[in-house]
């Protein structure tokens, strides 16, 4: 009994549809995201506000889909500088060896050290606090990832006797590397990426939840949930739903990362 | 002698990261783009508080004077003043310590007991329906903010069934038991599905090896083969894990700190951000740091002295 | 007549994969005196380790048996209780594995390892085990008994820890040895000791051997009667030597010439094309039709089988003729 894997597009479908939400959010809900209605505030879901209303009168959905603008894209974004530098230098690292990659590796103790919420933190201090913040702590710690899994597949790859066969056959280095080596250590990388997406939301919701990510009366997710939490008796929903989206974008990101792996990973 | 041997050697390769872990804390400062004085002293600034903090963090003298003069400092034990309070950084961090401590320990230990047991009930039959569902839990696990998930379990077990107190640390140390719950339980549920994924893993290849076949074929009672053969492979393996995920332990203890209004390092650490107490910020940052590599260091000592394998390469 | 040590009737095991219901043995039967020797030869995933494991219940979780039996000494192991069938199985047959760094517990030191059935099975006392330890590694041709007892596993060399797994197994007292293709991750030198050493343990023993491997010049030296396994199903079974010198079944004559000789020299080495089948997928006619040589429109129609004897017997409908049919083809060259 063999089982399709559709499990792929639904991960596709869920966040495509989210992502499509998004951008079309003015046209879809046609409230803005940040006007107060103090008379109807905390109001329970109901045809004019179906995922109701927040403490300052806002309508949740639309504050919801705005926020995801916002979650999405950093998300992605600040995945996107780890990746090209990490796999980079793992790549330099695990193919050259030598001082280099002693010194890289010593560079990635000291990183890893650091749990990473501290040094947001930390950093929101000093670059202050906001999503650039975030996206440069995420770039200085998260490329350490993506070097260790590429350094670590171009160890094992390059001494696969079709590597080796190449380098007898003259290829200058660049052209092994581009062409043998690089596409077999990536499809890892790739992998890894899409739990990456899940943790760089996590932290821009976390971090604005703190009070060290976006600024009111932006919405997004995070700071949806911290400004939900004294209400979380009778209108439990204010703080729950933008947590819960979460949950579902992290699901649909480790469908499509586990369709990638069965699709792509021979 | 092995073992003490490895455990030198170890030691040694701390020393390098503790010095490199030194040199980043202190660049912090020196990251801050434009004139340090004025992030930190926000709207607050003008030209003679700035030459005072100038003076304060010594940034008028040369840079590796600075370093080495911050690197005594740390010897000495000392870690500044906090800016905001005037006491000195290291006693406010011991202050501190013990709640921070708590919730650590303890959600350790909660994540043991959520993720071990799964795991090996997971493995005893790959592929088969409880393995499948144990291997949906943790996808659903960490896409579960930890702050949200502090929040569900305020809701349920502290403001509706009442079991749990919601926030405070409690006076007495029962109390101090019944206030960490919660939290640790929040923190055990943001680790236990990283744990999950690699315990199970670790089982799988424990319990289908040839050694345990051989252990059956002997004879043994099953509690024995689990016990002696089992287990002890098991332990191993989780060492090896759980040390490669302290950091994330002890950022997750942090942030959970201010969900439940634990006056832990952690959210000490977070006020400071809104107070600008630039030396406090610093210093829980490099205690943090330091504390991650020494538990790191405990780990492998401990792993060592459990497997006799292990050798430094 | 005595009643064979070992009896497996139409035994069928299948195991669910991700690729789906994978038949691994199909309806195999054979006996096996006690003190005897047998050899299993076959390809990779012929079903040869899993025969041992079906008959040791050493199955994973993901298998099951879905016919047959086995009898040790008379006696149903499948109708019994696992605890029941385990502890008429440990104190019969003991197991040594291909690969011995595998199959030993790398926390646990070699003494402890080899102690171990005598102590928690047996009820013996720690001197006493830890003598019959010591005597033990003496009989495998250990030297330096006790001070290799506080060894552990990966402090070992590969022949080393061989001779330590056979240790093991002969602790339990068993009549019988399963060997799963013990010397294919060993080098030949250490691998003629071994044998040697199997050879010498079964004489003074009298130890009955059940070896497991690829390599058909072992079977030559340890053992005395063959059984040949292909897709989950013994399909040749007969004493060694006169299956070596006239093969009744053409998979076993193809397995016998595709070994070369250095002494026969030959212009071309003997192959035998194609691959053997899938064994999720139904099978129609006899599983190796479709790369023998001599196969015919029957052989596709149903598949032979055999009832094990002493005899040479072979799951062929054309045993007796298929020399004609080959010498036919290689004359036409």
């Amino acid at each position: 009994m063999k089982k399709r894997s559709y499990g792929m597009w639904v991960g596709i479908a869920i966040l495509g549809l989210l992502t499509l939400a998004a951008l079309i959010a003015p046209w879809l809900t046609g409230y803005d995201p940040t006007s107060q209605d103090l008379v109807n505030a905390l109001g329970k879901p109901s045809v004019h506000h179906l995922l109701g209303t927040d403490d300052l009168g806002r309508d949740v959905l639309t504050r919801i889909l705005y926020g995801a603008r916002v979650d999405l894209l950093v998300g992605f974004l600040a995945v996107l500088f780890p990746f090209i530098f990490g796999t980079a230098l793992g790549l330099i690292a695990g193919w050259f060896g030598g001082w280099f990659d002693a010194l890289l590796m010593r560079i990635v103790d000291i990183t890893i050290a650091f749990p990473f919420y501290v040094l947001a933190i930390a950093f929101s201090l000093v670059f202050g606090a906001g999503p650039k913040s975030i996206v440069i702590t995420i770039t200085l710690v998260g490329w350490v990832a993506y070097c260790r899994i590429v350094r670590a597949s171009v160890l094992v790859v390059k001494e696969l006797d079709y590597v080796h066969a190449a380098q007898l056959s003259g290829l200058p280095t660049r052209r092994i590397l581009s062409r043998h080596i690089f596409p077999n250590v990536i499809s890892q990388a790739i992998t890894f990426s899409m739990s990456d997406i899940v943790l760089s939301i996590l932290a821009i919701v976390t971090l604005s939840f703190l009070g060290l990510g976006v600024s009111a009366p932006t919405a997004e997710w995070g700071a949806m949930i911290q400004e939900g939490q004294a209400y979380i008796l009778q209108e439990w929903w204010v703080p729950f739903i933008p947590g819960f989206m979460v949950v579902i974008v992290a699901y649909s990101l480790s469908l499509i990362g586990d369709g990638i792996v069965k699709r792509f990973v021979k | 002698m092995n073992f003490l041997n490895y455990s030198v050697k170890r030691f040694l390769q701390v020393i390098p990261v503790l010095f490199g872990i030194s040199i980043g804390i202190f660049s912090l400062i020196h990251l801050i783009p434009g004139d340090p004085a004025d992030t930190i002293l926000g709207q607050r600034a003008d030209a003679a508080r700035s030459a005072q903090i100038h003076h304060l963090l010594g940034i008028d003298r040369p840079l590796v004077s600075q370093y080495f003069s911050f690197l005594n400092h740390i010897f000495h034990g000392s870690l500044g003043n906090s800016f905001f309070t005037q006491q000195p950084v290291t006693k406010l961090i011991v202050g501190r310590l013990s709640v921070t401590f708590f919730l650590l320990i303890g959600g350790l230990l909660f994540s043991l007991i959520i993720s071990l047991p799964l795991a090996m009930w997971a493995a005893s039959k790959e592929g088969g329906t409880r393995d499948q569902v144990v291997r949906v839990l943790p996808i659903i696990g960490l896409g579960m903010p930890q702050v949200w998930t502090g929040l569900q379990l305020i809701l349920l077990f502290g403001l509706k069934l009442k079991f749990f107190p919601v926030s405070g640390f409690g006076t007495t140390f029962w109390q101090h038991l019944r206030s960490s719950v919660l939290p640790c339980l929040a923190i055990a549920l943001s680790l236990s599905p990283i744990l999950i994924r690699s315990l199970r893993t670790s089982m799988l290849n424990i319990m289908e090896s040839d050694f345990v076949l051989t252990a059956s074929a002997k004879g043994l009672k099953r509690w024995r083969i689990l016990i002696i053969h089992v287990v002890r492979n098991a332990v191993i393996a989780s060492v090896t894990v759980l040390g490669v995920n302290i950091a994330y332990l002890v950022g997750a203890t942090v942030v959970v700190e201010r969900v439940f209004a634990l006056p832990g390092t952690g959210s000490m650490m977070i006020d400071a951000i809104g107070s600008r107490d630039f030396p406090v910020v610093q210093g829980v940052t490099l205690f943090f740091a330091i504390a991650v590599v020494i538990v790191n260091f405990a780990t492998d000592v401990v792993h060592a002295a459990l497997d006799p394998r292990v050798v430094i390469k | 007549m005595s009643t064979p040590f070992l009896v497996v009737d139409n035994l069928s095991v299948e195991i669910e994969t991700s690729r789906g219901l994978l038949k691994v043995l199909r309806n195999v039967s054979c006996s096996v005196e006690a003190g005897s020797s047998v050899g299993i030869v076959g390809e990779s995933g012929s079903g040869k380790s899993m025969t041992l494991k079906a008959i040791l219940d050493l199955l994973p979780s993901t298998a099951k048996y879905t016919s047959g039996e086995v009898y040790l000494e008379g006696q149903p192991l499948l109708a019994k209780s696992p605890s029941e069938r385990r502890a008429l199985l440990s104190e019969k047959i003991g197991i040594i594995f291909q690969d011995s760094m595998t199959a030993l517990n790398p926390v646990l030191t070699v003494g402890y390892q080899i102690m171990e059935a005598p102590r928690f099975r047996m009820g013996w006392s720690k001197e006493k085990a830890r003598e019959r330890a010591i005597e033990l590694m003496g009989l495998v041709g250990i030297t330096d008994a006790e001070k290799r007892l506080s060894a552990y596993p990966h402090q070992l060399s590969g022949g080393l820890r061989q001779r330590i797994a056979i240790a093991i197994a002969l602790a339990g007292d068993p009549k019988m040895i399963f060997c799963d293709e013990p010397t294919t991750a060993l080098d030949v030198t250490i691998q003629a000791q071994v044998l040697r050493l199997l050879l010498d343990l079964q004489a003074k023993e009298n130890l009955g051997v059940v070896f497991v491997t690829h390599d058909l010049a072992v079977v030559n030296e340890i053992c005395d009667r063959l059984l040949v396994m292909y897709a989950g199903r013994f399909i040749e079974s007969g004493p060694v030597q006169a299956t070596f010198q006239n093969p009744q079944h053409p998979y076993t004559y193809s397995l016998l010439k595709s070994a070369p000789d250095p002494e026969t020299p030959v212009s071309r080495l003997f192959s035998i094309l194609g691959e053997p089948p899938d064994l999720t997928k139904p099978l129609q006619g006899c599983p190796f039709s479709p790369r023998c040589f001599a196969s015919q429109s029957d052989c596709v129609a149903s598949e032979p089988s055999i009832i094990d004897t002493k005899q040479s017997v072979a799951a062929c409908f054309h045993s007796a003729s298929f020399r004609d049919q080959l010498h036919q083809i290689e004359g036409a060259r």
